[in-house]
């Protein structure tokens, strides 16, 4: 897949763009600012620091909450639709496998959305279209009605394929787990085939991808840990190929009795640091230990990105801080709507 | 004019000298250049920084300009 | 030569019961730079934007969106308002008034638009079915037959006739493609579709309806132009808003945009439950003003305290704490200086502690530009394009151009009248070497063309009787570039010594730039004697062996002082010393490269195309006259907007890449007081005045 156009990447050019983008990113104070802000104030300040022209796009038609998240999802998707076609040969290749999973990532919406009942504007605010799938195909998706259509749409457009077992238990009308699952299965596990690894900057993607695998992985274990599912019913949701976490460990973990007997199959790994001490709340919430593990991620993108500066990586660095400021910014927007203290806010934020 | 062998392979290598390095330091403002492009689109306020990072493969070309002098002068 | 203005730090502390009193206080001063407060310092957090700033927000982003759907920007011109009145009449809701109104008339827009689309692509669908003889209704409504309908690149007629009980139409031209339905059993469409596939089969959606395709699209186009029609008086409805609202929405869009930013101030400050406090940049000079102005305007409300004047010495900055390390840049240049601001700031303001590289930029800048365009002819549309620009554009990026196009407009002016005495590339004076077009030559000069002689005293002022041959003396004007490089340079070199002076003190700046100074000098003699020698074939004796052992001992002793701070890059960097000077030989290069350009456009014109006899050229072929000055504008004008490229880039190039490396640091902040800008707004007050003048 990526030898198709033979074509070798545009490095030099597509990584100082999104250096320079980068170094425009939210800082620290811009998020302690806006802790002190109502949510229309925060419309205000961020359309001053990038999202100007969703805001402004947008802010006929909603307000409030809706407009700052609908802006924010629109402008993250504009900005790495942006960078996307500023990349050349296999730089753009490798980008635009890994963009695919915003494609999993807005099939996902759509059937929440329709399963909760959402109407179409309702579904759309939380849509990225960053990936494969246009605005206007997704808008297509939307006006289908039942779940069984959409799927096979979504399959056809995005060349997902389902299985038979998928299928029969979507149809069962079991919960949207088993086919969200299904699908960050699928992404990850043609993400990783498709890259060639004959050639020395795929190798470094395809490094970076896998190390995601495990924190996605390690996500899944920790979820149905903590909802008391273990053993074999975990291990079918688990992605092979992960970098730290291969099929042996990820067995230990998953048949470890309680969160607190995974911790010293946990200590070895590198990012055991920045989980540790979320680890023994996270029976009560998970929400420490996936700020950890993004942490890391974002850590190791950066770490990677200075050490291969004229690489993928840090475009997919970019990317990664990218979405954190925009789920940082809806994270202080929601917790301020819903009445959160600053502490609280303060603790979900990834910085 | 009437020119030796000699005073033609002078001229050769003289122009050997800026032709290489000029192909020497086009080659590395390749990227240079593209990175520079790429940081303005971002951040118009980049440009005399981009400017400056831009040129300095020049001073390769600068050296072959001496040679070629030499070249043509001294020898 | 100057340094940014002195600064001062001063503290003011109040109650926060007048706190928005205050806010007012601080803008009208205009001198006060924030520093930003962190919280964590002094266990004080920053405070909340004003209540009314939730509300101004969702408003300002509401203007702001329906500036952008009518199409005003800050360039739509529009009346200005009295405060007060944008005021009130914000207050009254007067943006949610007219929300409305704007909205309905966009959907109206959107809808139509939309519209349009989907009966374009209907009409698209019918124009390709116009081929096929089947009425609409036929396409569809079958229990067990179904049609394929698309378009296709080659022809399946002989695939298609495979497939059995199926009936099929085709329409193929050969080079535009075609159009092909095919109506099968339900059962069979999958593998029809498959055969298609091979022929480049796009698949089309017939539309919906009854009765013939033709009959179809021309009621679809009349629809689509009674849609268009719509659409028309739908954009006058909005060209009519357009006007009826764009000056109540640029002065909200102003007027709101100044009170956030004011209300936003308390998340600058540190706000407790009764009391904020601040911490500010203030020009020194300023100090003592600024304390009287706010304590009279707030009285016992307010307390402003001196800190401290920062020094320009580096050792200060490294004691002060985090966030008072900085001292904000306020540029204390002349009015031609600050023209030339901006080319500077391309690369980086300048520290509280060091010279701005603007003066120097304004006097080499065009200077070089220049000596590069050394042409009259060219110079005259620069200053007149110059001067225009200047005139009549704020905007700082065609300022910039324009200031240099001036300047350097003149220097070119003034270097190819009395330097160069020439004009388009043509020298005013016949010199007695130059064999003229009709001699069997390619020059031309003005007095050839004009069939004139220029008095004698002209000739007297002009170098050689002539002026300089740009393409003659090749080797003069080289020399003449390598010196210029040596001065420019060396003023560099200088400056860098002045700043580590003032940063630190004499001792640290002779160890970090002084043997700088004296590794280029010793360069520069060193060089020249050894040019001396093996260029001129000179002896290596007498003076030139005194100039090459002294150049050789400076060299040294260069390396020897610059050795503490600079290790072994004092000697890996020399030769670059030799290539900075060497740059500047592309102050002659530019120069020829156009005189090479001229001389032969020039040569085409009047040797080629305009006749000539032995006395001159020949005006009387008026064809060949027209033609030729038709050529020798167009040209000239392409040489010319060339020059505005290289010589303007190259010239900014030597600033940038061998004077200011030599010592500009950058990385300062400019100094950005609290103060407004109104433009659309205006106090009542300042109507008055205005009615009166």
């Amino acid at each position: 897949m990526f030898r198709r156009n033979g074509k070798k990447g545009n490095y030099a050019y597509t990584v100082a763009r999104v250096k320079a983008k980068k170094s425009l990113l939210m800082k620290e104070e811009d998020y302690s600012k806006m802790m002190m802000m109502t949510v229309p104030e925060m419309s205000r300040y961020i359309s001053e620091t990038g999202y100007q022209k969703e805001m402004v796009d947008l802010a006929v038609r909603s307000s409030g909450l809706d407009l700052l998240e609908h802006a924010t999802y629109t402008n993250m998707a504009k900005v790495f639709s942006t960078i996307l076609e500023a990349s050349e040969g296999e730089l753009s290749d490798m980008l635009s496998a890994y963009l695919a999973k915003w494609d999993i990532w807005n099939m996902k919406v759509i059937l929440r959305g329709k399963s909760y009942g959402l109407d179409a504007n309702g579904i759309k605010e939380d849509l990225v279209p960053a990936g494969s799938l246009s605005a206007e195909s997704l808008d297509k998706l939307i006006a289908i009605d039942s779940q069984e259509d959409i799927i096979a749409a979504f399959g056809k457009m995005a060349h997902v394929t389902f299985t038979p077992e998928v299928l029969a238990a979507q149809k069962a009308g079991i919960n949207l787990e088993e086919i969200e699952d299904y699908l960050d299965k699928f992404y990850y596990t043609r993400l990783v085939n498709s890259v060639d690894t004959s050639s020395r900057p795929s190798l470094l993607f395809l490094n970076f991808v896998r190390q995601e695998i495990d924190l996605e992985n390690l996500e899944t274990i920790l979820k149905l840990k903590v909802e008391g599912i273990r053993g074999d019913a975990v291990l079918k949701y688990i992605i092979p190929e992960g970098k730290h976490i291969d099929m042996k460990l990820a067995m230990q973990l998953a048949n470890a009795e309680s969160i607190e007997a995974m911790i010293p199959d946990l200590a070895g790994l590198d990012f055991y640091e920045n989980i540790k001490d979320a680890l023994p709340t996270a029976n009560k919430s998970l929400l420490g230990v996936l700020a950890g593990l993004k942490g890391y991620a974002m850590q190791q993108a950066k770490k990677f990105s200075h050490l291969y500066p004229l690489s993928v990586i840090p475009v997919l660095d970019f990317m990664i801080h990218k979405e954190n400021e925009v789920d940082n910014i809806r994270i202080i927007a929601r917790g301020t709507e819903s009445g959160l203290s600053k502490e609280e806010i303060k603790a979900l934020l990834v910085i | 004019m009437a020119a030796d062998i000699g005073t033609g392979l002078i001229a050769i290598g003289a122009g050997l000298a800026v032709g290489l390095t000029g192909l020497g330091a086009g080659m590395a403002e390749k990227d240079v250049g593209a990175a520079a492009v790429g940081a303005i689109t971002e951040d118009q306020t980049l440009f005399g920084k981009a400017m400056i990072f831009m040129v300095l493969p020049e001073t390769i070309v600068i050296f072959g300009l001496v040679i070629a002098i030499m070249a043509i002068f001294v020898m | 030569m100057s340094l940014p203005e002195s600064m001062s730090r001063i503290v003011i502390v109040g109650t926060k019961s007048r706190m928005d009193e205050a806010i007012e206080a601080f803008y009208s001063v205009k001198a006060l730079h924030l520093i930003d407060h962190t919280t964590g310092a002094d266990g004080l957090s920053i405070g909340t934007p004003k209540a009314s700033n939730s509300k101004a927000s969702e408003r300002l982003l509401k203007v702001k969106a329906m500036e952008k759907e009518l199409g005003i920007n800050k360039h739509t011109d529009s009346a200005k308002v009295t405060i007060e009145d944008v005021k009130s009449q914000i207050s009254s809701d007067g943006v949610e008034n007219i929300e409305g109104e704007i909205l309905s008339v966009l959907d109206k827009r959107n809808d139509l638009n939309q519209r349009i689309t989907e009966l374009n692509s209907k009409k698209k669908n019918l124009e390709l079915l116009v081929a096929i003889p089947v009425e609409l209704e036929l396409y569809s409504g079958y229990k067990s037959i179904t049609s394929i309908v698309g378009s296709i690149s080659e022809d399946p007629t002989e695939a298609l006739k495979a497939v059995a009980n199926s009936e099929s139409f085709i329409s193929y031209k050969k080079k535009e493609g075609g159009v092909v339905a095919v109506f099968v059993k339900s059962t069979d469409r999958d593998a029809v579709a498959a055969i298609l596939a091979d022929y480049g089969f796009v698949e089309i959606s017939v539309p919906e309806g009854t009765g013939s395709v033709a009959d179809n699209l021309h009621i679809t186009e009349e629809s689509i132009a009674a849609l268009t029609a719509q659409l028309e008086s739908v954009e006058k409805e909005i060209e009519v808003l357009r006007i009826k609202h764009k000056t109540f929405l640029r002065a909200t869009d102003e007027q709101l945009s100044i009170e956030i930013e004011k209300g936003e101030v308390p998340l600058r400050i540190a706000v407790s439950d009764y009391s904020y406090m601040l911490d500010a940049w203030v020009p020194t000079k300023k100090v003592e003003f600024v304390k009287t102005e706010l304590e009279s305007k707030l009285g016992n409300d307010v307390y402003v305290e001196f800190e401290e004047t920062r020094g320009r010495n580096l050792h200060e900055e490294e004691e002060a704490e985090e966030r008072f390390k900085t001292v904000p840049t306020k540029q204390n240049n002349g009015a031609i200086t600050k023209e030339f601001e901006y080319a500077r700031s391309l690369v980086s303001i300048p520290k509280y502690q060091e010279i701005d590289p603007a003066v120097l930029i304004m006097i080499f800048l065009p200077l070089f530009f220049g000596f590069m365009i050394g042409d009259c002819g060219y110079a005259i549309p620069f200053i007149i394009l110059g001067a225009y620009g200047l005139k009549v554009t704020h905007h700082k990026d065609w300022r910039a151009i324009a200031t240099v196009l001036f300047f350097g407009g003149i220097w070119s002016f003034v270097f190819g009248f009395f330097f160069f005495g020439e004009a388009l590339g043509m020298h005013f004076i016949t010199g007695p070497e130059v064999i003229l077009v009709n001699a069997g030559g390619t020059s031309v000069t003005w007095e050839y063309l004009l069939g004139v002689h220029f008095p004698d005293w002209f000739s007297g002022i002009l170098p050689y009787g002539h002026g300089i041959g740009k393409l003659d003396q090749v080797s003069m004007l080289l020399k003449l570039s390598v010196y210029v490089g040596i001065v420019h340079l060396l003023i560099g070199y200088v400056c860098g010594f002045i700043n580590k002076r003032t940063q630190h003190n004499t001792k640290v700046a002779f160890f970090e730039k002084g043997g700088w100074i004296i590794s280029f000098i010793g360069m520069v003699i060193f060089c020249y004697a050894l040019t001396q020698v093996m260029i001129s074939k000179q002896d290596f004796s007498g003076i030139t062996l005194n100039l090459f052992i002294i150049g050789l001992i400076l060299l040294i002793v260069g390396i020897i002082v610059n050795w503490k701070t600079e290790k072994a890059q004092a000697i890996m960097e020399l030769p670059g010393i030799v290539g900075n000077i060497l740059s500047y030989t592309r102050l002659a290069a530019i120069g020829m490269s156009k005189a090479g350009m001229a001389l032969a456009f020039n040569y085409i014109v009047f040797g080629m195309i305009i006749p000539y006899t032995a006395a001159g050229p020949d005006w009387s072929a008026i064809a060949f006259v027209i033609l030729g000055i038709l050529m020798f504008a167009f040209l000239h004008l392409v040489i010319w907007t060339l020059g505005i490229l290289s010589a303007g880039l190259h010239a900014l190039r030597l600033q940038y890449v061998e004077l200011m490396t030599k010592f500009f640091d950058g990385n300062g902040v400019l100094f950005n007081p609290l103060k407004v800008k109104r433009e659309k707004t205006i106090s009542v007050n300042k109507e008055i005045t205005n009615k009166e003048v």
